[in-house]
């Protein structure tokens, strides 16, 4: 089969394809959902050398489950986010034990209002600020508001309900409102 | 204060909205060790054989119950064929070599005589 037809494929058939030794099946699903795992394992992490280790452990877990895979019982985007957020959980974990110095990247000075940020460094801001909510609260806001997956599929992942999911959500966006409005003139927010 | 006031929900979407925009992607060397795990899976996958191609004469078979059956069937035939064709020279002992070996039969003395049904009486 032509490597274009697989793009309108869903990714279940597509799994259920690479359990039966389907190589372009693998290919496709390789190019498909490696961004979407390293992004969200990435934003989690806020390092992109162990995302990267949790991504190829993610999809290392994906093509093992794919032989056993259940048509039909959950979709696998969700079955795999659920498997990053718990491999970043374990991660965070390990890495409480580190003093928060020794991976915080250098605080730059205030800069003034003159200083706006590129977009790179407002991109920064946001994650650094992310980086500060608790954990089950940033999920949700990256899921929610950064991935743009719908809050049922992220109340799966999480394993919570519906409601929770939206009170994690408004709760992480009011904490990272505050955190930044320090920042708002380097974010170039003005002060209106 | 002003300097305070907490980000608007517009312009806290912006932020998002560039986080989404700067998604790290995966590097090369990524998903190529990606990659070789699923070869490396794939290796395990047990392949799938083709269906045996069925023919008029493997369905034939299926329908009087298998090959067990087919063999019965066909030592029962050969064996039939065989006593047909070969000199049962048992049987002709056992008769005494009257039948089967040449002497003539006497059809006259097994047949009924049609003289009785001709007269009159």
């Amino acid at each position: 089969m032509p490597f274009d037809a697989l793009n309108e494929v869903s990714d279940e058939a597509l799994l259920i394809a690479f359990g039966n030794g389907d190589r372009d099946a693998a290919r496709a699903l390789t190019l498909r959902l490696t961004p979407k795992v390293m992004g969200f394992s990435a934003r989690m992490l806020g390092d992109v050398t162990e995302a990267e280790d949790v991504t190829q452990e993610a999809m290392l877990r994906l093509w093992r489950i794919a032989p056993k895979w259940r048509q039909g019982e959950a979709k696998v985007t969700t079955w795999l986010y659920r498997v990053v957020m718990n491999l970043c959980t374990d991660r965070l974990r390990r890495k409480r034990g580190v003093a928060l110095d020794a991976i915080e990247e250098p605080v730059d000075e205030t800069p003034g209002v003159e200083a706006k940020m590129t977009a790179a460094e407002r991109v920064r801001a946001l994650e650094d600020a992310l980086q500060d909510l608790p954990e089950r609260q940033r999920q949700a806001v990256i899921l929610r508001h950064i991935e743009g997956i719908s809050n049922p599929e992220i109340a799966a992942v999480m394993d919570i309900s519906t409601e929770a999911v939206e009170s994690l959500t408004a709760r992480g966006k009011r904490a990272l409102s505050t955190a930044l409005a320090g920042r708002r003139e380097e974010l170039g927010f003005g002060d209106d | 204060m002003t300097d305070q006031k907490d980000l608007q929900e517009t312009e806290l979407e912006a932020l998002f909205s560039a986080a989404a925009d700067a998604t790290p992607l995966p590097s090369s060397s990524l998903l190529a060790r990606v990659t070789a795990d699923a070869e490396t899976e794939i290796a395990h996958v047990p392949v799938a054989r083709p269906a045996p191609v069925t023919g008029i004469f493997e369905r034939i078979v299926s329908l009087i119950g298998g090959w067990p059956t087919a063999a019965g069937l066909a030592s029962a035939t050969i064996a039939g064929i065989w006593i047909g064709y070969a000199v049962p020279e048992t049987l002709d002992g056992l008769a005494g070599g009257t039948w089967l070996t040449g002497s003539e039969l006497d059809m006259v003395g097994f047949t009924a005589s049609f003289d009785s049904l001709l007269g009159e009486g």
